[in-house]
């Protein structure tokens, strides 16, 4: 299938009275058309930041670097104007809160014609009967009585399916899902991913989904990539998760998630704060000061390592681990000396 | 008052709450009996309008309830004035699950701790200062912080501040609503961890709200579950997890996203909502427009909390549930 998608070395910076914040510090991320790509992290890794450059709406102050290839152009190239074009027609963003993004002074309805007048993609009354078609198609019971209600009216499960609803109307090929069901219940949070996804089959769209959730994420994405402190620290499959997830800030995290069966104990955990990415980042790997298995070699940062198919990992331990024990556990085929690899 | 048999911490007797809203009124609590005895962590699910919150705010004495009683160690505090009250407060102690808005900003970390201690008149000025020090230990917090404000700590560090003030009045029971929900994953492990480690050192009793089912599990020996302002089961949290009685806990646990030993549990919507309840109470069980097994019954009858063996649930066709899993299981 073809790329829909490419990041290539993306870079995001800002400047603070506390010294420059390095968001993101070379992302590459890659997404085939119609796939789902999850980006999972903890607060301050970058994800939302990635992607907020992604559509372009950083603030003016922001450093961006890199390119973001979609469709055949870099999106950090374009104007303004071209990118208008795209955005809310071809790119759509659902955001974590929908109470803060949807105009309280406006009905549904009309928030949710706004894509197809906006980019002139129907006449008013067929825009009408496509909001209500969506309506209902996301789940909205009596969709002609609600769609001259207006958000305060609405439940936060409801709102969030206006949003995607508003997200999807205008057909568009990539959708950008920003911690789409954080502030939900469960069974809520269920099934607006249940509808995401039945959505994104009939659209055929790409999806990068942003969680925090490592369980929502393999169970929406067909890949998943860590951040930590604005890099991607793993790159891997998303049934690989629990089974093959080789890098040791990820298999921490895992193991504190508390289990839903099995014993009930301590968990393990990762010990001491996430890194900050104010002021001059560490020269060796960010996870170092974290991290069990340091060695003298971690105050180098390591390189991108591949696994296996779609797998990497930036760690120097699989390294070490051939060195140790030779289980090919990691499927390294020859073990080169670290410093051949910098 | 005779304090009763078995001791508990904590008892609400058939609280029921309810608040003027435009039409009519909401029912927040509908009928609620709890006992809270010491060393039984309880554990409170449900969806964002179940009213797990308005509970809680009753069992701290923070709002009267609308008919029934709070007793706490044999004492009737229902309508307690405030300053009779008084005295029964340090006994319950309450961690949000905010944590900044929680603290005082403009009181240091060592100030914060130690205000319960003042309010309370606790000791002296060196006194105070000897046990806030020492719960700063305990929480796993840094001497060096003693005069650091709560907005230059990291979320991680709030938490253990506000668990720290938590712990200062020595209480026996702890409320914690959401304390953990705000924090990052690797965080989240860290400060659960500390919450295990003080209740087996300080013998302290939870009640914990949580929306994550598996912090519950971990955190408390029982477990209820909430809908609609009613409680629909209770029992054993291990036995609950593992084999539900009400279809409501089935669907809360099918819902969740988390790793089992097989792998990740499979993305089911359950039970879409067609019909929308829109506040006005349903005849017949809360639960039946969302329900799989919603029976002619169902819809005419509402069914009572119930024993099942040891498991207390609020459902027709609980039997049917229990038999289900005992064939499938």
């Amino acid at each position: 299938m073809s790329v829909l998608l490419r990041i290539e070395d993306l870079y995001v910076q800002f400047g603070t009275d506390e010294g420059t914040v390095h968001a993101v510090n070379g992302l590459n991320l890659e997404l085939k058309a119609g796939g789902t790509v999850a980006i999972v992290g903890e607060s301050g890794s970058g994800k939302s930041t990635a992607m907020t450059a992604l559509m372009r709406l950083l603030p003016r102050t922001a450093r961006v670097s890199g390119h973001i290839w979609f469709d055949g152009q870099d999106l950090l190239s374009l104007s303004s104007r071209q990118v208008r074009r795209l955005r809310g027609h071809h790119i759509s963003m659902v955001f974590q809160n929908p109470m803060a993004y949807l105009n309280p002074t406006k009905t549904i309805g009309q928030q949710l014609m706004e894509p197809l007048l906006y980019h002139h993609l129907a006449t008013p009354r067929q825009a009408q009967q496509q909001a209500l078609d969506f309506l209902e198609r996301v789940g909205i019971a009596s969709a002609r009585a609600r769609f001259s209600s207006y958000p305060f009216e609405f439940s936060g499960g409801m709102l969030q399916r206006v949003m995607i609803a508003m997200g999807l109307i205008a057909g568009p090929k990539l959708l950008i899902a920003d911690e789409p069901t954080t502030a939900l219940d469960v069974t809520v949070q269920a099934e607006i991913l249940a509808l995401l996804k039945e959505l994104q089959a009939e659209h055929g769209m790409g999806m990068v989904l942003v969680t925090h959730d490592m369980a929502v994420a393999a169970q929406m994405a067909d890949e998943v990539y860590v951040m930590y402190g604005g890099m991607v620290v793993e790159h891997l499959p998303s049934h690989e998760l629990m089974k093959g997830e080789a890098h040791p800030y990820l298999r921490g995290l895992l193991r504190s998630i508390p289990r839903i069966d099995g014993r009930r104990e301590k968990l393990p955990f990762i010990a001491g704060n996430p890194v900050n990415t104010v002021g001059t980042l560490p020269h060796g790997c960010l996870f170092a000061s974290r991290c069990p298995h340091r060695r003298n070699q971690c105050s180098e940062r390591p390189p991108l390592v591949k696994l296996g198919d779609r797998h990497e990992v930036m760690c120097w331990l699989p390294y070490v681990d051939m060195e140790e024990d030779d289980d090919g556990q990691f499927g390294i085929q020859s073990v080169g000396a670290a410093g051949t690899h910098l | 008052m005779a304090s009763l048999a078995s001791n508990p911490l904590a008892q609400l007797e058939h609280i029921c709450k309810t608040f003027p809203a435009q039409r009519g009124e909401v029912v927040a609590c509908d009928d609620i009996s709890l006992t809270v005895t010491k060393g039984q962590s309880l554990g409170v699910v449900g969806e964002s309008g179940s009213g797990k919150s308005t509970l809680v705010r009753i069992l701290l004495m923070l709002i009267p309830p609308t008919s029934g009683q709070v007793w706490l160690h044999g004492h009737d505090v229902t309508h307690l004035p405030e300053h009779r009250l008084k005295p029964f407060r340090r006994h319950v102690q309450f961690v949000a699950q905010d944590p900044l808005s929680a603290l005082m900003p403009n009181l240091t970390v060592a100030e914060n701790i130690a205000e319960p201690l003042w309010i309370h008149k606790v000791g002296d000025k060196e006194s105070r200062r000897k046990t806030t020090l020492a719960l700063m230990e305990k929480v796993g917090l840094a001497s060096e912080l003693w005069n650091s404000f709560p907005s230059e700590l990291s979320g991680g560090q709030q938490q253990r501040v506000v668990i720290a003030r938590a712990l200062a009045l020595m209480p026996e029971l702890i409320v914690l609503d959401e304390a953990v929900s705000s924090l990052d994953v690797s965080i989240q492990a860290q400060i659960l961890n500390l919450l295990q480690t003080l209740k087996e050192d300080m013998e302290l009793t939870y009640v914990f709200i949580s929306h994550n089912l598996a912090v519950i599990r971990l955190m408390c020996e029982q477990t209820a579950v909430m809908y609609k302002g009613r409680i629909i089961e209770f029992g054993d949290s291990e036995a609950l997890f593992a084999h539900p009685l009400h279809p409501y806990t089935q669907a809360l646990i099918d819902s969740i996203p988390a790793f089992t030993a097989q792998g990740v549990t499979p993305l089911r919507a359950v039970g879409r909502r067609t019909a929308e309840t829109s506040g006005s109470t349903v005849a017949g069980c809360p639960y039946h427009p969302r329900c799989p097994l919603a029976s002619e019954t169902c819809r005419r009858e509402r069914p009572e909390l119930r024993w099942i063996g040891d498991r207390q649930v609020a459902c027709h066709h609980a039997e049917t549930m229990n038999a289900s899993q005992v064939v499938s299981g």
